[in-house]
């Protein structure tokens, strides 16, 4: 019995040290035969992140049609791929960009918000905030494609910037105000300090 | 690690092949052997053979880790691969196929850096080969940046340069394949490339 002992051990150390010289990192290495086919089992694995970063103009304009806040989140809970709701009334891109404030510093943050305010002494209603001037033209030209035409700017609704004001035959009764500013709503909102340009949009139907 | 545990403990129970009865009586220590005799020696022994056991085996471990440094020198030199261990998994080849291009790059120990990339439609491989280095994160290793790997080639100009994102740690169970994921900047949720591991 005692004899093979000794053989036993030796055994148990050989086995123990083929185990342990074994290199678990090369072991998970794999052929470059393989390599589209692994890439391609990844994406399908991976979650389907958010795809874009902004509202679109069809999708700002059945907005316009809500006159509540449930109707609104109603809306964004079918793009909740890519919004998020942040806060009661306030929704974010989820995806995150860099941008560049006044001061050269950069900033990460969602590209745009959409601000929903139901109250009645409120200035906004339903404003889309772009944070990226790229974004805000993009944007723009939406509602190109869709018709609306620059009709006049000025200060409308009460608020103290100026907006431009735009028409499409296509959307009659439909109105797009388009502004830049570095407060687009005050004390509420996202961010209380906003030191990037801002881009809002928001479409009413006339009453 | 695991592996290591493993010699650690066949190691173990071949210098201990005898069994602590818990008793201490007037100084002395009670030992049961393997075949069932017990017999008492002076507590300070007993202490000093556990010290002695503790020693042998951390020599045990350490000749074990030499050995495996030797045999994976030598496994290296005659395969010209990398034998990749903890701490050291940015060794080895790497490859990536886009929608543009296939790209595949291989960092050896000494430093020594080469990579060949396909653009898709072209039969055209440019090979390059030089040198590259693994930047830590920052003067302070801040963690809020990613070390960097830095690649030349054999005039000295940058290949890449980009930020080691992620790499597949060593005893990762929950991996099947090996990752490594660069990206040109230190941001938490921007594109990345992500490399694979290959068999060399």
């Amino acid at each position: 019995m005692h004899k093979y002992q000794g053989m036993k051990l030796i055994f148990v150390l050989v086995i123990c040290g083929l185990v342990a010289c074994r290199s678990s990192s090369n072991k998970r290495a794999i052929n470059l035969d393989d390599l589209e086919r692994v890439q391609a089992e990844d994406l399908q694995q991976m979650p389907a992140g958010p795809r874009r970063d902004a509202l679109t103009a069809q999708e700002m304009l059945a907005l316009a049609a809500c006159k509540n806040l449930p109707c609104v989140q109603l809306f964004m809970k079918d793009l909740s791929a890519d919004f998020l709701h942040a806060q009661k009334g306030e929704f974010v891109a989820l995806h995150r960009s860099m941008i560049v404030d006044t001061s050269g510093n950069q900033i990460l943050i969602p590209l745009s918000t959409l601000y929903v305010d139901v109250a009645p002494y409120a200035s906004w209603r339903i404003a889309h905030t772009l944070h990226h001037i790229d974004i805000g033209n993009h944007l723009l030209s939406d509602f190109h494609q869709l018709g609306f035409a620059l009709v006049d700017s000025g200060y409308y609704r009460g608020i103290n910037r100026k907006q431009a004001r735009f028409r499409s035959p296509q959307f009659p009764g439909t109105t797009l105000y388009v502004s830049s500013t570095y407060s687009p709503w005050y004390l509420k909102g996202l961010y209380m300090t906003v030191t990037w340009p801002c881009f809002v949009f928001e479409v009413y139907h006339d009453e | 690690m695991v592996s290591l545990i493993f010699l650690m403990t066949a190691l173990s129970a071949t210098f201990t092949t005898t069994h602590i009865v818990s008793r201490y009586n007037a100084g002395m220590a009670v030992i049961l052997t393997s075949d069932n005799t017990n017999f008492a020696i002076p507590a300070n022994t007993f202490f000093n053979m556990r010290l002695v056991n503790l020693a042998i085996l951390g020599i045990g471990v350490a000749i074990f880790l030499y050995l495996r440094k030797k045999i994976d020198e030598k496994k290296e030199s005659i395969f010209d691969i990398e034998i990749v261990r903890e701490d050291e998994e940015h060794l080895g080849s790497w490859a990536n196929r886009s929608d543009s291009t296939f790209y595949f790059f291989r960092l050896r120990r000494d430093g020594g850096f080469s990579a060949k990339s396909v653009e898709n439609g072209s039969k055209d491989t440019i090979h390059v080969s030089g040198k590259y280095e693994i930047v830590a994160s920052g003067v302070n290793n801040n963690t809020a940046f990613y070390p960097r790997l830095i690649t030349m080639n054999n005039n000295n100009d940058t290949v890449f340069n980009f930020f080691i994102s992620y790499i597949t740690p060593y005893d990762s169970k929950a991996e099947k394949v090996d990752r490594m994921v660069l990206k040109p900047d230190s941001i938490y949720d921007t594109t990345g490339y992500v490399f694979y591991r290959i068999k060399q």
